[in-house]
């Protein structure tokens, strides 16, 4: 029954990886930039609710009403201001502009925080749980997370396939001068893009802080989490993220199930060999070109 | 008989190719005396002046290697302290079985090739940034799988016991050469391979990428080589800091730190230049010295500067103190000369 | 009678290279100008520069219905009414046909409160069988269809001035007669044209005027109706 609950266990985690991975794979569905960044701006987004919590009092899904949208804001701005010029500095530069970024954002995190060990307080919700008998239960707050995970991919899946703004985003993807020629603005489209991509790394951010622990410089980790999530799911599919989300903390979970140090190895383990024998991921994007 | 020479090589007053500029043979002449010099220095100066260069000649050496990957192979890794843990840890090993840790040197740069080798294979399959994301993804196995061996220290390390033989002046001057030597070997080693033909055509698919695909799979053996021998430098640098500091602690010599600093280094120094990481390499060293007691604030306004680098001066310091007019102490190219 | 597109003195550069030297042209509200002239003579560029996808230098002037468009970027312009259906027909490969349209219509969005004369239903029209094909993926076209969804795109954005290079690249004879019956008919609806063609005899049927390149120059310009063939091949290879 512990292997059972540690899949099921892992399926929730894999819902928190599903969360992280949407946004990465937004911003390279659309710029065609990874951003190295991704990890710190989540941490940075569980911060900020640990502030909103501590100094307005608020319940840390109350906090979300504040860090959304700030975020999301972040999200723009960092598009036009440093992202932007990035696209035109070479190939290099958006990976060196963003792992700078990355970089700063942790050591500034890590002066005004300190290393300490956080989490948000998510009181009765955080600990309560469904008892499904046999030993396994399922927390509320794992259970919402993946609900909001699923609706999250689901959202972006309708934005992006049936909304203008969608339809912009895609098509400024496929070829951006062409779409200039539409009277469609890369720069606004990158931009709304990469709000919303960072208003997904806000609700997972809140929701993993939740979950368990977080420091300054955690960043880098959860960047690697959502990237194995990305590529065993296949680039450029939303679905086949929540699908290596899922695969990915059903490793984890399993991994230490045999040995508590296994788990984080089980998982990059799975993200290679799915690399060495499925390099497009489990769900291929149907080919269009 | 015809005459079968071509016009080009008898019309005296015609462009001749050349390989040097006058700037490179002046470093020429000046390079020399400056290694030999910085290879008396033990004889000359404090001990505690030697060890500050080794830690400035392992960075010159992790500088030249990540440019050796980014600015001539167009591969942007963030993990090569992968290959710098596994080149601690083969002094490890080393020191362990009895062999001479100085040995485990040599020993660490081919356990580094040869485990580049299956690394690349797999990270090849990614491309642009997620191809850095799958480097930092197998750095990290590495380290986890390191950590799980008791003979090494686990989880916490372990000290190297079997430099203790050697009197304490002689050992830090034994590093320091390992060091300098290392470094120049970097140096001149990129320089000679960037002018080979390897070199040359990899430096010809960065300024024409069209040109890529054409010539797709020599591009990949290329871009092989370039991988394992930059595996093969930084685990040489794993190695001279497990001796110097005479400790390998996982968690540290595993850091994407190590990746920041290179990065840093060659953005700041300039990209795709043999002179531009060592720039960046002795000013990175420099603001670490000076900034350090202020805490990681140095290392946000290296990231602030890095992006400043990365998107308006992208040939780095060494571009804007030759004001990019193409001064080349190692010219890597051919030039026409009128 | 005022110009719809006035340009003067247009010049155009890639790097070091002139592709355009001081082209004057005007184009009346709905009138069609045949831009003719050889491979590499500048008709492309003369397009791109005026749909802004090349810079245009300070001593270049280009005004649209009056206003002067320097430093205005392509999506601009393309919301101020001016269309260009690419050479190469450039469909965005990863959106079905109708999503092609479509993604051109926010372009008008502003200029059409007055209601809209092209819409998905009268791009359909036009050409019936890009009402066919609507779901198809825009990478899974003949040529020939994709040119006429790449001009029933340039459509949804409700211009005034439509920019066409090289229709008929590559395409059958009968295509291309096709092609030009539809033009013909949205010409009739009062659009402007500037259409860049190889083939002259194609360009000229369409056109009332023509201005002939070679080299970034304009070296030939006059009523369709007057112009020669023989002066046509005198310009074109500058004998």
């Amino acid at each position: 029954m512990t292997w059972v609950n540690a899949v099921v266990q892992g399926l929730l985690l894999g819902g928190v990886y599903a969360l992280f991975a949407c946004g990465l794979s937004l911003v390279f569905g659309v710029l065609r930039i990874v951003n190295l960044a991704h990890g710190d701006l989540t941490v940075l987004a569980a911060f900020l609710a640990l502030v909103a919590t501590s100094t307005l009092g608020l319940n840390p899904v109350l906090a979300l009403v504040v860090v959304v949208p700030v975020m999301a804001a972040l999200g723009f701005a960092l598009q036009r201001l440093l992202l932007h010029r990035s696209l035109r500095a070479g190939e290099l530069a958006p990976l060196l502009v963003t792992f700078g970024l990355s970089i700063v954002l942790q050591n500034a995190l890590l002066q005004t925080f300190s290393a300490d060990t956080r989490s948000l307080p998510a009181g009765d919700f955080g600990t309560a749980g469904l008892e499904l008998g046999g030993g396994i239960a399922v927390g509320w707050l794992g259970l919402s997370t993946l609900v909001v995970a699923v609706a999250v991919l689901a959202g972006l899946q309708l934005v992006l396939a049936r909304t203008p703004i969608g339809r912009a985003m895609r098509a400024t993807s496929d070829d951006p001068e062409t779409a200039a020629l539409m009277g469609l603005d890369d720069r606004r489209v990158y931009a709304v893009a990469t709000a919303i991509a960072l208003a997904t790394v806000a609700l997972a951010g809140v929701f993993y802080g939740m979950r368990g622990t977080f420091t300054p410089t955690l960043g880098p980790q959860l960047l690697i989490f959502a990237f194995e999530a990305v590529i065993i799911g296949g680039l450029g599919s939303l679905w086949g993220t929540l699908l290596g989300g899922l695969v990915l903390g059903v490793a984890q979970t399993v991994g230490a199930q045999i040995q508590p140090t296994y788990g984080v190895l089980a998982g990059h383990l799975v993200f290679l060999v799915v690399l060495a024998a499925r390099p497009s991921g489990l769900l291929r994007r149907e080919e269009v070109r | 008989m015809t005459d079968t020479t071509t016009p080009a090589a008898t019309d005296a007053t015609g462009p001749v190719v050349v390989r040097t500029t006058r700037a490179s043979r002046a470093a020429a002449v000046v390079a020399l005396p400056v290694v030999a010099l910085l290879a008396a220095l033990p004889y000359l100066v404090a001990p505690n002046i030697t060890r500050l260069l080794v830690g400035l000649f392992t960075l010159v050496l992790l500088a030249t290697m990540w440019n050796l990957l980014a600015g001539y192979g167009g591969m942007i890794s963030v993990g090569q302290q992968g290959f710098i843990g596994i080149g601690a840890y083969a002094v490890l090993v080393a020191d362990l079985i009895g062999v001479n840790p100085y040995l485990g040197l040599a020993l660490a740069a081919v356990g580094a090739a040869v485990l580049a080798l299956p690394t690349a294979l797999l990270v090849f399959r990614l491309h642009g940034g997620y191809f850095a994301i799958g480097t930092w993804v197998v750095a990290e196995v590495y380290r986890l799988v390191t950590v799980e061996f008791r003979a090494v220290g686990g989880g916490s390390g372990a000290s190297v016991t079997g430099l203790s033989v050697f009197p304490p002046v002689l050992r830090g001057a034994i590093t320091y050469w390992c060091a300098l030597g290392a470094a120049v070997l970097a140096v001149g080693g990129v320089y000679l391979l960037m002018r080979s033909r390897l070199g040359l055509g990899l430096t010809a698919i960065r300024d024409e990428p069209t040109a890529a695909d054409s010539l797709g799979v020599r591009v990949r053996a290329a871009k092989r080589v370039v991988f394992v021998v930059a595996a093969a430098g930084c685990g040489l640098a794993g190695a001279l800091i497990a001796v110097d500091s005479l400790r390998v602690q996982p968690d540290s010599i595993y850091s994407v730190q190590w990746s920041a600093f290179m990065i840093f280094m060659v953005v700041i120094g300039g990209l795709g230049t043999i002179e531009g990481p060592v720039v960046g390499a002795v000013v990175f060293f420099a603001i670490q010295q000076l900034l350090e007691p202020y805490g990681v604030w140095y290392l946000v306004v290296l990231g602030v500067v890095a992006i400043a680098a990365a998107l308006v001066a992208r040939r780095g310091l060494w571009g804007l103190l030759t004001l990019d007019r193409d001064v080349r102490l190692l010219p890597t190219g051919y030039r026409l000369r009128p | 009678m005022t110009a719809l597109l006035r340009v003067r003195d247009l010049d155009a550069h890639y790097g070091h290279f002139q592709a355009l030297s001081g082209i004057d042209l005007e184009v009346g509200a709905g009138e069609a100008v045949a831009v003719i002239g050889a491979n590499g003579a500048g008709k492309s560029t003369l397009l791109r520069a005026i749909a802004g996808q090349v810079p245009q230098p300070g001593g270049s002037r280009v005004e649209f219905d009056g206003v002067e468009l320097r430093g205005l970027p392509a999506h601009r312009r393309a919301r101020l009414g001016i269309a260009l259906v690419p050479e190469g027909r450039k469909l965005f490969p990863s959106l079905s046909v109708q999503e092609n349209l479509l993604v051109a219509a926010g372009a008008a969005d502003r200029r059409a409160r007055g209601g809209r004369r092209w819409g998905l239903d009268a791009v359909y029209e036009l050409f019936p069988n890009v009402g066919r094909l609507r779901d198809r993926p825009g990478g899974a076209l003949s040529g020939g269809e994709q040119q006429a969804v790449a001009i029933g795109r340039g459509l949804m954005a409700e211009p005034r001035l439509l920019l066409l290079d090289e229709v008929s690249l590559g395409l059958a004879p009968v295509v291309v007669e096709q092609l030009y019956a539809a033009l013909g008919t949205i010409a009739a609806t009062g659009v402007a044209m500037l259409v860049v063609e190889q083939d002259v005899g194609t360009a000229l049927r369409l056109a009332g005027r023509v201005l002939c390149l070679r080299a970034g120059r304009t070296v030939l310009t006059g009523a369709a109706a007057e112009v020669t063939a023989d002066a046509v091949t005198a310009a074109y290879f500058g004998t």
